[in-house]
Parts: structure tokens; sequence; C-alpha cells
């Protein structure tokens, strides 16, 4: 088979097989899209650099993974429950689980010691 | 070498040196353009480089290999979810999108909670660089082309190399591929094991073709560094790549492009390792002792166990082939070229060892990732397989059990 006729090959299936899954997927919006959209505001106020904290005492391992994913390169950080406590707020994970992660809105933040400290926080 | 196959070669050695470059051009503080038009010169010099391999062209090869890509992309689309598994947003994905910030992508060190921030970046590397063509809300998807692509390379690169010894068994070859959902499923679940197990295929095929083309022995060398590069678990690759093909790596010859050709990956991992990554948890992790480990019956009774069954579950038309070849092989072991086989043996028997002495749960670290263990060696293996059956039947096997075909002009 002649080398340009493999690439070519290769290159359009690619781009056919894409089409074919972005066409399939596009109509449904999962877990990870409705978080994303909570998040949305989030990420355009914080700066990059930003750590953000979570409660150890309601953590859902799933959703920290995926709303770590969708706020890199900021970090969000396991925190443990009295950090937490000694900032501003508690973060609740099922009530984004019951409000289907949309309100997912609001920023605090904190100036204490001179550092600024952003905690994820329900707009209720 | 088949002109085909040494485009998916050089495809995928300018995309992997592409990976390293992007991730000197965040250590170096080298602005990305800079970057990219090395990279695209680069590209232009692999891929204009004349050859003459005086092939006829094979239209039925073309259409057999669309038949392939065909039943990959159908089952694809069906069984892709649409970020990937777990591991692809908690690990490389999310890895990708720290290296497409050319300011704050160290904060990805910080990441102590399950995120495996030592995990080499050949992957993560090629995604960044994807966020900077894509628009932000089709990241998933350039993620899940990417990865089709790689996939989509894997049989194809199999069929254009093996069809012009037997075109039967090279078909045969494609299908059991492009039908294994095991390995369609894991491969466009945006994991890096489908690119480990194209980088390993490709380092076999190029070692394979070096006596004709010696100049293959630098992207042979090239290819098994990109292992190192592209995950933890390529190291024992390479080793044993290196170990199986010592004589044809470090010979007068070919010295030079082997040492060159490693240099560039293996270097990019030592920087990274020492400069960026936080410790391995496998290494760093308190465990019982190792004695203890390994002198516990139990275990290898789990390991073994929990094999067959990903082997029994995932890859049945594969043992199939693997219990037929055996059989065949038997009769003419003598001509058949076994070390290659010899060699996806001893690196699956090195790969299962580590769950030995794994501080994990054994039970837990089998389940979440033994059959993508399995799969990173599955390309190679059904290439070394197909090209052993195709050089059975040259021989005076009983007419009728496996035909030499030439494939029609």
């Amino acid at each position: 088979m002649k080398g340009y006729i493999v690439i070519l090959l290769l290159i359009a299936s690619t781009a056919i097989g894409t089409y074919l899954f972005q066409q399939r997927q596009s109509s449904t919006p999962d877990l990870m899209d409705n978080l994303a959209i909570g998040l949305d505001s989030i990420a355009q106020v914080l700066p990059q650099s930003a750590f953000i904290y979570y409660d150890t005492q309601n953590i859902n391992h799933d959703i920290f993974t995926r709303a770590r994913y969708l706020l890199a390169p900021r970090n969000l950080v396991i925190s443990k429950r009295a950090t937490i406590d000694t900032l501003l707020s508690i973060v609740d994970i099922n009530y984004y689980k019951s409000n289907n992660y949309t309100t997912l809105t609001k920023v605090l933040i904190d100036k204490k010691e001179g550092q600024y400290h952003y905690i994820l926080s329900t707009s209720k | 070498m088949n002109s085909g196959t040494l485009h998916i070669i050089k495809l995928w050695a300018w995309l992997g040196i592409s990976s390293i470059l992007y991730f000197c051009t965040l250590l170096l503080h080298i602005p990305i353009l800079v970057t990219t038009i090395l990279s695209f010169t680069l590209g232009l010099a692999i891929f204009y480089q004349k050859q003459h391999t005086g092939e006829k062209h094979s239209l039925l090869a073309v259409i057999i290999a669309a038949i392939g890509v065909y039943l990959l992309i159908n089952e694809a689309t069906n069984l892709a979810e649409k970020h990937g598994l777990w591991d692809a947003w908690a690990i490389w994905n999310l890895h990708g999108a720290y290296l497409a910030s050319p300011i704050n992508w160290q904060q990805l060190f910080n990441n102590s909670n399950g995120a495996h921030p030592d995990y080499p970046l050949a992957l993560p590397s090629l995604l960044a660089y994807l966020r900077y063509i894509v628009p932000h809300s089709y990241y998933w998807l350039a993620s899940y082309g990417l990865h089709l692509l790689i996939t989509l390379s894997i049989p194809i690169a199999l069929f254009t190399e093996s069809y012009k010894k037997n075109f039967i068994i090279a078909t045969i070859g494609l299908l059991l591929l492009c039908t294994n959902t095991h390995f369609i499923y894991i491969g466009v679940s945006q994991l890096a094991d489908i690119l480990l197990s194209l980088f390993f295929l490709l380092a076999i095929i190029s070692l394979n073709n070096a006596k004709q083309h010696p100049k293959l022995i630098l992207l042979a060398a090239l290819f098994t560094g990109l292992c190192v590069w592209t995950k933890n678990e390529g190291i024992v690759l390479a080793c044993f790549i290196v170990l199986f093909h010592f004589r044809q790596f470090f010979s007068k010859k070919s010295l030079k492009p082997s040492i060159l050709g490693l240099t560039m990956p293996i270097l990019s991992l030592l920087l990274f390792k020492y400069l960026c990554a936080t410790p391995n948890d496998l290494l760093s992790t308190e465990r019982q002792p190792i004695w203890e480990l390994i002198t516990t019956a139990s275990r290898y009774e789990m390991i073994y166990d929990s094999f067959v069954g990903n082997l029994n579950l995932h890859f049945k038309s594969i043992q199939y082939a693997s219990i037929l070849f055996a059989l065949l092989a038997i009769l003419r072991w003598k001509k058949l070229q076994l070390r290659q086989l010899i060699m996806i043996i001893v690196i699956c028997l090195a790969m299962m060892s580590v769950y030995l002495i794994s501080p994990h749960d054994l039970e837990w670290h089998l389940a979440t990732s033994q059959n993508r263990l399995i799969l990173q060696l599955l390309p190679a293996f059904v290439y070394v397989l197909t090209i052993n059956f195709a050089e059975l039947a040259t021989l005076d096997l009983p007419k009728g059990l496996l035909l030499k075909t030439e494939p029609p002009q």
C-alpha cells in the first residue's frame, strides 16, 4: 500500500470517527458536563494559580476528581475539616448532588495570613 | 518494508518527538511558537525523505484495511464514554490540562491524591498541544480523536506490515484486533496504555525490518525510548526489548543510531523524574516485607486466576489463535522466529511479578490494572503471531491447512 494512502486512510477515518462520536454524545450531557456548568463561573473568576480547598468529611471522591480535572491548572486540595473551619465554609457535596451540580457558583475568599484561599461553596 | 507501515512509523516518530519538544518548551520556558516551528520542520524532514520501496499498489489491501477501520470505528462510537474512563480525567487528561498552562504547569506535582504526578508525559504533552489548537468546549473531543488515531494505527500497521507475507493471515490479524471489543474500548477510553502498546509494536516492527533498512534501527531505538516516556511500565518493556535485541542495537554499525534514538526520550524521562516528579506510589508506599509477600502462595494463585479470567473474558479469540499456533509450531518450531514471542512472554511474567510485591490491596490492584497490562502487550503479540503464522504457511505443511497467498494486484 502506498504510504500516502495509509496516512489519508488514518486521518480521514479519525475525522469521520470523531465526528460520529460527537454526534452521538453532544445531545447527552453527562455528570462531567453538568459539573462543568457549575464550575465554569468559578474557573472564570479564579486565577490559574489558585489553591481550592475541599472538605474531607463531605468528600465524594468521584466529584472531587472530576472537579479537579475541570479546574486544572488550579489546584484542588483535600483539606482537613479543621483547616476548612478556620477558613470560611464547609462544602456539602450532597447539596450538589441534589441540585444536579448546577449551583456551584459562589467563591469565598479568605485573606488569612496574607494568602488568598478559595473554597468551593454553594450559592445558598 | 511496506511504504504504508513506514509512514505510520514516521507519523508516530514525529508525534513522539513533538511530545518531548513540548516538555522541553515548558522546562526551558521556550515560547510555544518556536517549538511548533521546530516540530513542523522536523515533520517535514521526516516525511520528505525519499524512499524506493518499488512496491505495487494493492487495491484489495486498501479495501480490507478500510473494512477493518469501519468495524473499529463503529464499535468505538458505541463503546466510548464521553470523557473516558476514571484514569482519563483523574490522570492523563488532568496532566494534559496542567501542561497546557506554560506558567502554572508545575502545580501538577502538588496533587498527591490519586493523580499520580510521577507518570511520564508523552500522552499529556500531546494532549496539551491539542489544547492550543482546539476550542475549550471541544477538549473532550480532541482527546477522543487522538486516542482513536492511536487505536486505528495499531491494526493498520500490523496489516500493512504483514499482508505481503500472507494476505489471508494478515487479514485475520487485522480482524482479530478490529473486532476485539476490549481492545477498542480501552483504546478509546483516553488512557496511555494504548499509546504504549503502539510504541511497543512499532519498536518490534522497526527491529524486524532493520536488517533490510539499517536506518530503522534509529527509529526502533526511538520507539523503545518512547515506551519509557509514556508509562512507568514502559521501563520494563524497554529493558527487555534492549536485552532481547542487544546485538542488533549495539553492533558496531548500529551503535550510534541506537544511542541517539534512545537518548532523547530517556533523557527527558530522567529530567522529568529528577526535576519534577514525586516518588512512585508502588515504591514509596509502606508495605509488608518483600520476602513475606513473595512467599505467600495465595498471591500467586490470585494473580494467575485473575490473568486467566481476563484472558477468558476479553481475549478469547486471541487465546484460540495462540493455541492453534502452538499446535502448528510443534511441527516446525526450529524454523520459526520465536525470540520475540519469548520476549513478550517474559515481559508478561515480569509485569505480573510486580503484583507480587504490590503494596496495595491485591484484589483491587489486579481488578483495576491487569487487563490493561495484558492489552499493552496484545498488539505486539498478535503481530508476532501473524508473521510466524505467515512463516508457517511457507513451509510444507499439509495442503489446505494454511494457504500461501499473494495479494491480488
